[in-house]
């Protein structure tokens, strides 16, 4: 209270200006404060640990380590990337290689989930699976992305990467309590649950994953089958959401460049198989990122440099940006990104048949 | 690193307020300190180009010192073409190469020989039309014996890499700095400071909350250029018209503040344009220190307007189309250089022989129409997307079935609130707060608020020039 009743009006009354300075700063930091501590304690996405009420979204990191956990079958094989390859049926895969597979595929999934899922494998099993399905983003080597908050909160994988994380990256996961973006969902978050109901939004509800890691998209197979499905929306979502990522994406990050190489080279020294590829994009969203960006330059260098690692590596590479690399086709999509089985489907045919890596270096 | 990111507002900027006002009474690690963190701010992009800001500091700093040792004309002369060759063949060969070697292939394709030159790709390093024509200021004015060398290399680095000004201005001649940077103050002037606050606050709510707004409702109607018709292609215009100047007039303000947090005055950069009752007085109040620059080192030079009334406008036009060209390597910024200094002529000639004057209001609305042409020109990203573009505000893609659901909508009110707000209030600089609780509450809360929309990164539209 002396604070509000005596020194901050004689500091006013002394030098206003000073008054003024120590008055600015000290409500910014307040507010500052306030919201990150607000939006910590709410932690609606779950990115800082363990949070005093359960997240909003779901997170498919500790779901399927959770999965991997509970398997009691030893996979012979790994599926990892993103989202996009989480429609890679590990039944399929065992029926064309008679391994077993699990799919191990992250929302966001980059290269430095990749090196994580790997090491947390080779913990658990003392070696590495026989073959390995690596879907890579392309826009998941855009150097001005941060490692993806939500590995961070998963410690089961973070803390086989977490010395690797630059300084900075950790310093973004934790200057994101203090965004708009945050805020709005603490907030939203804490209506639901004081008005009693379930704090997880209806989007919980419409993915599943199966005990082998393969999604299912319940309400959107559903209106897809009754035709009812509509596509637009997803698509218009992943053209602005892609739009913003190759806008300012001027050159393959290398720390990614670097994890992927090592996840290779892991993979190597276990003597296990690794078949690499770029991940699909909807015709109309290659249209549409091809007119507004740098995507077509970005893509080219990343399949450029793909093929060099996988040359070096003798590694199996396919780039399947485009929908035409594999017989895919354009209505097989939930969205501009996520292809559903029909395609990977095809994609793992043509995958398998993909000669050994040594052929880029005769190229 | 820039001015609306976390690092710079939480590590960034403390960590260099506490070390500049801490070591207070050592002035020369001040300003190591200083130029330290000045390129540490421009490296966090691209670090490679340090050398690039190291390599026309050394070279400006040494001919400047040359200069000062020598009395010779001739060997002055000499000196200054040193200067000049260094600094505008590095603009040169980072912006323009890449234009000219397309302009070549177009035109020798034209005449069936093919496109024999390869276009080289070549990423221009942020700020370099800035801090060239800064250094090239330096050694200009003491060629003319305006100023005094600076008194050490680590002035002139901490001179030419200050980084509130490094990336988009304004920009800062030797002579505005030369003694604030001799007498260094050893402790705060905390008036100072709270005026610091007050642009600071300002330009950053200028940018993140009006032109990135704008920008946002804007940018999508010009992604589908096509289906653009009239009122839709005017309500874009519009638009770009606020974003623009919000975003770079912001971008001015916040490094006057954050000069003013370290103890510097800069020159003012924005004096309400779009109040500008004709061109000529638009191009005294937009983008001060360039126009300022352009008369000074560009159009006086050549002759100004001292010897009649046509090379006069010979010499505007020139100095326009060059301005255009600085702003970036493309037929569309040409285009505009000539569409404003056709501007310029007209208004030089028609001015003293109108019969009567043109009320205010009528010549704001006026000179507003004129510079949004231009800037349909300047946001064009090719000749097609202007001609495009052009077609769409004269009517010729049609006409909205409904243009009712065009004017209330936000693309079209946000802009027009924005333009009312620009002629209804004073600018920062006309207008200072009083220091009381009030303000200092307000403020903050507005900083807070643009800090919590730091998350949607967006850099200033400066930046590519």
């Amino acid at each position: 209270m002396g604070l509000f009743h005596h020194f901050l009006p004689h500091l006013f009354r002394t030098n206003p200006s000073l008054g003024f300075v120590v008055l600015f700063l000290g409500s910014l930091v307040t507010g500052l404060a306030g919201i990150g501590t607000f939006n910590g304690w709410v932690n609606p996405y779950g990115q800082y640990g363990e949070g005093l009420l359960p997240t909003v979204v779901q997170d498919s990191r500790t779901e399927k380590t959770d999965l991997f956990e509970n398997l009691t079958r030893k996979p012979e094989g790994l599926i990892l990337g993103s989202s996009r390859t989480m429609k890679f049926e590990s039944s399929y895969l065992e029926e064309k290689t008679s391994l077993p597979f699990f799919n191990y595929g992250v929302n966001h999934g980059r290269p430095e989930d990749f090196l994580a899922i790997l090491r947390l494998y080779h913990e658990r099993y003392g070696s590495l699976p026989k073959m390995v399905v690596m879907g890579v983003d392309i826009a998941a080597l855009n150097d001005k992305i941060p490692a993806d908050a939500r590995l961070s909160s998963e410690p089961r994988l973070f803390r086989h990467i977490q010395a690797e994380i630059p300084w900075y990256e950790e310093f973004d996961r934790f200057s994101q309590l203090i965004t708009m973006h945050q805020t709005k969902s603490s907030l939203r978050s804490m209506a639901r649950y004081l008005s009693g109901r379930s704090r997880c939004s209806d989007s919980c509800s419409e993915i599943v994953f199966d005990p082998d890691g393969v999604i299912q998209y319940t309400k959107r197979q559903a209106e897809i089958s009754q035709g009812s499905y509509d596509f637009e929306g997803p698509l218009r979502f992943n053209q602005h959401e892609l739009q913003a990522v190759f806008s300012n994406f001027d050159t393959l990050s290398k720390t990614r460049k670097a994890y992927l190489q090592e996840a290779i080279l892991f993979c190597e020294s276990q003597g296990c198989d690794v078949y690499l590829f770029t991940t699909v994009h909807h015709p109309r969203l290659r249209d549409y990122l091809r007119e507004r960006t740098k995507f077509l330059d970005r893509e080219r260098e990343a399949v450029r440099w793909l093929k060099q690692l996988a040359a070096a590596n003798n590694v199996r590479f396919v780039d399947f940006g485009d929908v035409e690399q594999f017989d895919g086709e354009a209505v097989l999509f939930v969205d501009g990104i996520h292809p559903l089985e029909a395609n990977t489907r095809r994609m793992i045919d043509r995958l398998l048949t993909e000669p050994s890596g040594d052929r880029y270096a005769l190229q | 690193m820039l001015f609306n990111s976390y690092i710079f507002v939480l590590v960034f900027l403390p960590a260099v307020l506490a070390l500049w006002w801490g070591l207070g009474r050592w002035p020369m690690i001040r300003l190591a300190m200083l130029v330290f963190g000045s390129y540490l701010f421009y490296g966090w992009w691209h670090w490679e180009f340090t050398f690039l800001l190291l390599a026309s500091t050394l070279v400006d700093y040494y001919v400047g010192l040359a200069m000062a040792y020598t009395s010779r004309p001739e060997r002055r002369k000499i000196l200054l073409a040193v200067s000049l060759v260094s600094n505008l063949g590095m603009l040169g060969y980072f912006k323009y190469c890449g234009f000219l070697a397309q302009s070549l292939n177009g035109l020798l394709e034209t005449f069936r020989f093919g496109a024999p030159l390869s276009v080289p790709d070549i990423l221009l390093p942020a700020g370099i039309s800035f801090y060239t024509f800064q250094t090239l200021t330096y050694s200009i004015d003491l060629y003319r014996g305006q100023i005094q060398p600076a008194r050490s290399l680590l002035h002139f680095a901490a001179y030419v890499s200050m980084f509130p000004q490094l990336i988009a201005g304004p920009i800062v001649r030797y002579s505005d700095v030369e003694l604030q940077m001799q007498y260094l103050p050893r402790r705060p002037d905390w008036d100072q400071i709270a005026r610091g606050i007050w642009f600071f606050v300002i330009g950053m709510s200028q940018k993140i909350l009006v032109a990135d707004s704008v920008a946002s409702v804007t940018n999508p109607s010009l992604a589908d250029l096509d289906s653009l018709q009239f009122l839709g292609a005017w309500s874009a215009l519009l638009g770009y018209t606020i974003q623009l100047y919000f975003d770079f007039a912001g971008y001015s303000n916040m490094a006057i503040g954050l000069g003013l947090f370290l103890g510097f005055e800069f020159p003012q950069n924005f004096d309400s344009p779009y109040k500008s009752t004709n061109i000529q007085q638009f191009w005294r109040r937009w983008h001060m220190t360039l126009s300022s620059f352009l008369r000074d080192y560009l159009y006086i030079p050549m002759g100004g307007s001292r010897f009649g009334k046509w090379i006069s406008c010979r010499n505007l036009l020139i100095v326009m189309i060059l301005g255009g060209i600085w702003h970036g390597a493309g037929w569309t910024f040409v285009l505009w250089g000539v569409f404003h200094g056709v501007l310029l002529v007209s208004h030089s000639l028609l001015r003293e022989r109108l019969p009567f004057a043109i009320p205010s209001a009528i010549g704001m609305l006026g000179t507003l129409f004129c510079v949004m042409i231009g800037w349909l020109l300047f946001r064009s990203t090719s000749l097609e997307m202007a001609w495009q573009w052009s077609l769409a505000i004269t009517g010729c893609h049609g006409f909205e079935r409904n243009p009712l659901s065009i004017i209330f909508s936000t693309p079209f009110l946000l802009p027009c609130g924005a333009l009312l707000f620009c002629w209804l209030s004073p600018n920062a600089w006309e207008y200072q707060p009083r220091r009381n609780w009030v303000s200092a509450i307000g403020l903050a809360i507005l900083l807070l608020v643009c800090i919590l929309r730091f998350d949607a990164e967006s850099p200033f539209l400066y930046f590519q020039f």
